[in-house]
């Protein structure tokens, strides 16, 4: 019998100097994803379908030596305004995590605003949501880091 | 121009159910028995497609008067007997309504199974909401509660 799920969500609120279309594209546009997101993971697989039922993955090894997989599917899409997608993560075939996630952007004078809400669940004891809140803190701070670069 | 706003929600479902394990699955499992409890009472709720295994799909369109609305499922985890994991969104006239994750995870109880459903939300635009969602998940597990009894009988 498998331990009980973790069921975890949390919210994080970021304020950008760059318009909402920007940010947007740097979700959107798969060159400019992939240099905030699944950097450091050097996937040797990667797959971005950015259009509602599309799909998004990475495959690769991890540092220690285990396969690794995330499998998103976008949900809902609206431009410049919102993104929903659900995700899976898993390692050496196992399905550690499934989360549902939103990304909200909103303009804010000369600055956008942007929240990313993610509700999820933990299998059997595999993953946990502290880990997973704090690798979006980084991926949110990257993100800055791209968003800053294209408005200048 | 729509007025754009995602709510958030949670809610959890906890239920003694007079079923092992094992039929408590089946009634999710096999579309037949499933037709038979989620859905409008005394209708036929069959869904257009049905294909449980993970990756697998669910999908069904039905109409309320004049307005279609659509249940389009994503199986995530499947243990048999033990849990079910699936992602779905709802449309209604063609407008997304909502994005969900769902868990449901059986235990043995007695002669029973303890079933706790466990469903994350967001809710698109003020279209529905969690507690709307909570009252019509709890309405679905009381017809599965009778759909048990009544194959014991």
């Amino acid at each position: 019998m498998g331990a009980p799920l973790i069921h975890a969500s949390f919210a994080l609120e970021r304020r950008y100097a760059a318009s909402a279309s920007t940010i947007f594209a740097a979700f959107a546009d798969p060159a400019l994803k992939a240099c905030w997101f699944a950097r450091d993971v050097r996937p040797e697989v990667r797959w971005h379908e950015f259009r509602i039922g599309g799909h998004e993955c990475y495959r690769g090894m991890s540092p220690r030596g285990e396969p690794y997989g995330y499998d998103g599917t976008y949900q809902d899409i609206v431009a410049d305004r919102r993104i929903v997608f659900t995700y899976g993560m898993s390692v050496a075939g196992r399905c550690l995590s499934l989360s549902l996630a939103t990304v909200d952007i909103a303009p804010e004078g000369p600055q956008s605003r942007l929240v990313y809400a993610e509700q999820g669940m933990f299998l059997d004891g595999l993953d946990n949501p502290r880990c997973r809140q704090r690798g979006t803190v980084e991926l949110l701070s990257r993100l800055a880091q791209v968003v800053a670069a294209d408005i200048t | 121009m729509t007025d754009r706003s995602i709510a958030y929600g949670t809610f959890v479902i906890e239920k003694t159910l007079p079923a092992s394990p094992r039929r408590v699955f089946a009634a999710w499992a096999d579309v037949k028995q499933k037709a038979k409890w989620f859905g409008a009472p005394g209708e036929d709720n069959t869904p257009q497609q049905f294909d449980f295994r993970v990756g697998g799909r669910e999908f069904s369109e039905s109409a309320v008067g004049d307005t279609t609305f659509t249940f389009d499922v994503h199986y995530q985890d499947i243990v048999p007997d033990q849990r079910i994991i699936y992602t779905y969104d709802m449309t209604m006239g063609g407008a997304r309504i909502s994005v969900s994750l769902a868990s449901v995870e059986l235990t043995p109880m007695g002669q029973g199974t303890r079933l706790l459903l466990t469903e994350h939300g967001a809710f698109l635009d003020g279209l529905d909401n969690n507690e709307q969602r909570k009252d019509g998940t709890i309405a679905l597990i009381g017809q599965l509660e009778k759909f048990l009894e009544m194959q014991d009988a």
